[in-house]
């Protein structure tokens, strides 16, 4: 039994360890990419957080090493070195990718569904616990009168 | 409780391991669905380039094209769909010029690519650093584009070009940006 005990320990030690490491960003930035400002590297890296790699499975392109992110990366780069504005250079991808291309879709009438279900399903889930268990323990003193 | 169930915990966290093994190796092949972006280039503005010839220190700009109906084709000798739309690729090269962009490449392997499948192209220029592709809104290969005499994307095409499309939608853009 504590050999049992021992083993099913060692997992739960190594799930948790699997757990950290996949939560830990990979770097797929390479030093050659860095700007020399570190100004404007951070603006990159923000940039970067925010938009999809399209060519992998929901990562962004500061995570991903795929070529379409490191080329992506490059002229976000560029563009800040020319001088172009967040907005700018945000509105240039999605004019060609699309709202796909960011990370979190903005508010728009074809995405206020995806926005507002978690909402709907968390009140209809607390009204439902709450209806149950209000039948369960009745706390109105008139109720428990009348369920005598 | 059975001897496998008293190890359930190991057993779920090997099969965690192993779903999620497979799924890392899936993404990182760099596949594509070309439908899930759901957005493409059809009907926005051919953006103005001046991109590298693939041979020599020339120059290729797209303005010059302008008032021609026109085609262009994204590929590297790399990408085995570019290898599988190659004959499709000459049957539009018939009915209008097609400028080919060499992706992120090995001058070398393209060479060998053209001498392989054939060159259709009427001017060949290349992207070392996927620059110019991203002007285009490509994200893979490989893509077409059909454009028409004002610079309008007539039809955008993520994905290969098989014969059932040179009669389908890029088929008709062809027709309309020839005028017929």
């Amino acid at each position: 039994m504590k050999r049992i005990a021992r083993v099913n320990i060692i997992t739960v030690i190594m799930a948790i360890m699997l757990a950290i490491s996949g939560l830990s960003p990979s770097l797929a930035l390479t030093p050659e990419e860095r700007l020399d400002d570190p100004r404007l590297e951070q603006r990159a890296r923000d940039l970067s957080l925010q938009l999809r790699c399209l060519v992998c499975q929901n990562q962004s392109i500061d995570d991903s090493d795929a070529p379409f992110a490191q080329d992506m990366r490059r002229l976000i780069r560029r563009d800040i070195e020319a001088g172009k504005s967040d907005d700018d250079i945000i509105a240039f991808l999605r004019q060609r990718y699309g709202d796909y291309v960011l990370l979190n879709p903005p508010l728009t009438s074809s995405t206020y569904v995806l926005w507002a279900a978690p909402f709907v399903i968390l009140v209809l889930g607390v009204g439902i616990v709450f209806l149950t268990r209000r039948k369960q323990h009745p706390q109105n003193p008139s109720d428990q009168e009348n369920s005598r | 409780m059975t001897r496998w169930m008293r190890f359930l915990p190991l057993w779920i966290f090997l099969a965690i391991v192993v779903v999620a093994y497979a799924m890392l190796s899936a993404s990182s092949e760099g596949t594509r669905d070309t439908k899930a972006i759901g957005f493409s280039m059809t009907n926005a503005a051919v953006p103005d380039l001046t991109l590298p010839k693939f041979e020599g220190n020339g120059t290729i700009t797209l303005q010059d094209y302008k008032g021609k109906a026109y085609a262009i084709n994204i590929f590297a000798s790399w990408c085995g769909p570019c290898k599988l739309e190659a004959a499709s690729i000459d049957v539009m090269a018939e009915k209008l010029p097609v400028i080919g962009i060499n992706y992120r490449d090995n001058p070398e392997d393209a060479a060998l690519f053209l001498e392989q499948f054939g060159n259709p192209y009427a001017d060949l220029a290349r992207d070392d650093d996927g620059n110019y592709s991203i002007q285009l809104g490509v994200h893979g290969l490989p893509e077409t584009f059909i454009i028409a005499p004002d610079g309008t994307i007539l039809h955008h095409q993520q994905g290969p070009v098989f014969a059932s499309d040179l009669n389908g939608k890029l088929g008709d853009a062809i027709k309309r940006a020839l005028g017929s």
